[in-house]
């Protein structure tokens, strides 16, 4: 019977600017934006994000030590 | 790897892309989106024939992104259609957030040379935003009667042909989505068709087929110094709550918001306007009621 391998997840810390509070967050190597904002629990459709100080789509992944800025672009007035 | 450096560059040239829209599968690089949207923000106002060659436009200014990105398309255009524009910035009497927004509109429009008419509730009804909150009224209901009612005071006295709000399709699109849950039939049919009287002066909405998220991303790469602010009575609001609803179908169904658009413009030509247009008895202005919402709501502040 083949043995099931267990696969080591490597972690990586990002450093996330939100609604001028600055944390440092875990997420799975190779994430992207797009997951790290799912892991917020943040929609998307609502915000624009600075990867290193440049605008970014959320396609972006992301490497060890990346700061992130989540700006809430979409407030409806 | 070629594919994944590729994939993440702008449609049109490959540079490194700062939006992705969804809803056509482009990709845009700072240039071509500021490219994109000015054309599509041109042709929208072509496509509506919002304005015509030598007309006097009035800008409803707030300060915040939409009505500067609004300001900023009429006037790189007032050159070619000889139009002449002004803002109007309404000063609601929010305090902590639209001192904010008022300085950026001030700092806009010295940059742009563009003459600035600023109204406030505060001179027109002897009462802030702020204050009539903490009479426990709904701030939305105020706010929206009581600034359309400046806005349009000061365009007619200042003689304009119409007046530019900032809205965008976001906004179309909540709006839309309220009246058909509210069932309220005759509000969703004045969206697009306004009751026509002489004293009123007609809306347009340049910004009306824009999504919100694009706005900010021009507002942003344009460098324009606005605030990101919330209004702080938005918070737990019915169009608050269309507005996280639309965006959570928008996340996973992309170009909800342009289907919501086109289903209802669809509908309009179905749907009959029913009222007609008339003087408010108390104060003389357009209104579909004997007495206008403004004289109600006045009432009991």
């Amino acid at each position: 019977m083949r043995q099931m391998r267990k696969t080591k997840r490597v972690i990586m810390k990002i450093k996330v600017k939100l609604d001028s509070k600055k944390s440092e967050v875990e997420v799975a190597e190779g994430s992207t934006v797009d997951e790290l904002l799912e892991k917020l629990g943040i929609n998307r459709e609502t915000v624009l994000v600075r990867l290193n100080k440049e605008i970014c789509t959320e396609e972006e992944k992301l490497k060890p030590g990346d700061t992130i800025e989540i700006i809430r672009a979409v407030t409806g007035g | 790897m070629l594919h994944i450096a590729f994939s993440l560059g702008c449609s049109k040239c490959k540079e490194r892309a700062v939006y992705h829209r969804r809803y056509s599968g482009q990709k845009f690089c700072g240039e071509h989106f500021l490219q994109y949207f000015e054309n599509k923000v041109r042709k929208t106002i072509q496509k509506y024939k919002m304005v015509g060659r030598g007309e006097k436009i009035g800008a409803a200014l707030s300060g915040g992104k939409d009505s500067i990105t609004t300001l900023s398309v009429l006037n790189a255009l007032s050159k070619k259609l000889d139009l002449e524009i002004c803002a109007i910035a309404v000063d609601e009497g929010i305090k902590g957030y639209r001192n904010d927004t008022i300085k950026s509109a001030r700092s806009f429009c010295a940059g742009q040379n563009i003459p600035l008419h600023i109204v406030s509730f505060k001179r027109r009804f002897g009462t802030t935003l702020d204050k009539i909150m903490r009479q426990g009224k709904n701030a939305c209901t105020y706010c929206g009667v009581l600034r359309r009612r400046v806005l349009s005071e000061k365009a007619r006295e200042l003689g304009m042909d119409k007046l530019a709000t900032g809205h965008n399709l976001d906004d179309e699109v909540q709006a839309i989505m309220m009246n058909y849950i509210r069932g309220d039939v005759e509000r969703l049919v004045r969206l697009k068709r306004s009751l026509l009287h002489e004293k009123f002066i007609p809306r347009i909405k340049p910004l009306s087929e824009m999504p919100e998220k694009e706005v900010a991303l021009y507002a942003l790469l344009r460098d324009f110094s606005v605030s990101f602010a919330e209004c702080p009575y938005s918070h737990g609001t019915f169009r608050a709550g269309i507005r996280d609803f639309i965006n959570e179908l928008e996340k996973n169904n992309a170009g909800i918001k342009f289907s919501i658009l086109k289903g209802y413009q669809k509908l309009l030509p179905y749907l009959e306007l029913k009222t007609a247009m008339h003087e408010c008895e108390l104060c003389g202005e357009p209104t579909s009621q004997k007495i206008c919402k403004t004289c109600l709501l006045v009432k009991f502040i």
